[in-house]
């Protein structure tokens, strides 16, 4: 399983060149925009700017449909959930589940909606260092314990997993099997195990923090220089969000 | 600083938790300037715990440490100390190589060209510069070791104190160890170690500790050759202080030949 962000991040395109900071605060407002549309006339205008976005970052599109597949599959199932389950006009009845106009608008918003901003979360990850997206955070006022935060269970996730893989290992070794209930026992002193670990490492880690001066100064703020492009960039795409944002508040009036 | 005059000073040192025996039991030391310590003694004798209070991490329950003549005070940053710690994984907190040699510099406060200064000599040093952009996750066991070294290193601490720096090191990095250690030009070294021959090779003093207490403090040679001494305290004499009554397998095939 590979969590790690980044991977792309050294190839060359537009969107890496974008500066950090303008990138994060532009495709930010972009996905909040995104969630914010409620209607299925700007679905393709909202896939359109997402695929462009994708396509001038140059990320393989396998790698996205890899990062996608996961997730789908909760969007999938809330979607036939909303389809059959919610209240509507029905459309077709099969037994005692009844197809309808609601849920399928819903289960269509949703969905688009979900991977278009999940592809542009992607592409401003995989295209940024993901350290220069904690100092970016930070430089915008973040504090710098949710930061800090962050960064570690960046950078320690993955030894928790290695740990918790090794016990599973270590336990399959001595003949565990988990075939009935009173396993769970054995793999909730797993879990304990590595809670206590993951614990006294964190105390660990602490002590080398200080003695290398942690909370003795103050952090200091990344310096970033905006070239024309980057501003020229970041304002159309602000632009675009605020343009769907509007034309869906344009029209709620007109239903209302 | 006056020659023979003690650079770091520890005087009647305690430190336990509470309703347990003392871990550190009235411990006195004294480190001289161009010293390499060994600290030798079997497992929970209290070596790492001594490294913690030395450093400032832990509060003595009583007793005094004086670095450089300032007395020194838990949680006060003192970058004139550093420490590697057993487990690489625990210094190495940082998505990158760069940024975590990095992260005591910024704590001094030094200019951003001091920063990267320090830095890429400390990692060129070590021969890691080439690692600086990866994670530390994609660094072997020896790498890491290394990049933790070059944290401590870029600070320019005078005293560096080393738990267990071989420990999981393959015989190229242990080397490649050895070899620093010798000609490094830190003030003092502190080393907590059970592998003896590592000990011997680098360290001009040994310091065997038990149950928190120094049980002798010497030459090397002379400390680690003495068998009862050793034995006595959980430890094994260094197989090259050995005297070899027989001599080796391969000695007696070349005689054969």
């Amino acid at each position: 399983m590979n969590i790690y962000t980044g991977k792309f991040a050294g190839l060359d395109t537009t969107i890496h060149r974008w500066e950090p900071r303008a990138k994060f605060i532009g495709l930010m407002i972009l996905i909040f925009s995104f969630s914010f549309i409620n209607s299925l006339m700007l679905l393709p205008v909202m896939i359109l700017i997402s695929t462009l976005i994708f396509i001038a970052s140059k990320l393989p599109f396998s790698f996205l449909l890899r990062r996608l597949s996961i997730p789908s599959f909760f969007v999938i199932a809330m979607g036939i959930f909303l389809i059959f389950f919610s209240k509507g006009t029905i459309m077709f009845k099969l037994g005692p589940l009844a197809l309808k106009r609601e849920g399928i608008t819903a289960m269509i918003l949703i969905t688009v909606r979900f991977f278009c901003i999940l592809t542009i979360i992607v592409t401003l990850f995989e295209t940024t260092p993901f350290l220069t997206i904690i100092k970016v955070m930070n430089s915008l006022g973040i504090p710098s314990i949710l930061t800090d935060m962050i960064m570690f269970t960046y950078r320690y996730i993955f030894l928790v997993i290695e740990n918790l893989l090794n016990m599973q290992m270590a336990m399959r070794l001595r003949g565990f099997r988990n075939r009935n209930l009173k396993d769970i026992v054995c793999l909730s002193s797993l879990v304990g195990s590595l809670f206590i670990r993951s614990y006294e490492q964190s105390e660990r880690i602490y002590y080398a923090m200080v003695l290398r001066g942690y909370e003795q100064s103050e952090n200091i703020k990344e310096e970033y220089q905006f070239k024309k492009i980057d501003i020229v960039f970041t304002i159309a795409v602000v632009m675009i969000a605020v343009g769907m944002v509007s034309i869906q508040i344009y029209f709620n009036l007109g239903r209302v | 600083m006056k020659k023979n005059e003690a650079i770091l000073e520890i005087s009647e040192l305690t430190f336990g938790y509470e309703n347990n025996n003392a871990i550190i039991n009235n411990l006195t030391l004294n480190i001289l300037a161009n010293e390499r310590i060994g600290v030798i003694g079997p497992n929970g004798t209290g070596k790492t715990t001594l490294f913690l209070l030395i450093t400032g991490v832990k509060k003595p329950i009583s007793g005094k440490i004086v670095l450089y003549g300032k007395e020194v005070i838990q949680g006060k940053f003192r970058p004139e100390i550093g420490m590697v710690f057993q487990d690489p994984n625990d210094q190495l907190f940082c998505p990158s190589v760069y940024d975590d040699v990095a992260f005591g510099p910024i704590n001094m406060r030094l200019s951003r060209d001091d920063i990267e200064k320090r830095v890429k000599e400390s990692l060129k040093k070590l021969g890691i510069y080439k690692f600086k952009d990866k994670p530390p996750h994609h660094l072997s066991g020896g790498q890491k070791r290394l990049a933790a070294i070059a944290g401590v290193l870029a600070m320019n601490s005078k005293i560096v104190i080393y738990d267990e720096p071989t420990s999981n090191l393959d015989i190229r990095y242990r080397r490649k160890l050895i070899n620093f250690m010798k000609n490094s030009n830190q003030e003092a070294m502190l080393i907590a170690s059970h592998d003896l021959e590592f000990i011997l090779e680098v360290c001009n003093r040994v310091i065997l500790m038990d149950e928190g207490k120094i049980i002798a403090d010497g030459d090397p040679k002379e400390i680690m050759s003495n068998e009862e001494l050793m034995e006595t305290h959980g430890l094994e004499k260094p197989h090259s202080l050995t005297f070899h009554a027989s001599p080796h397998r391969h000695t007696l095939l070349l005689k054969n030949s």
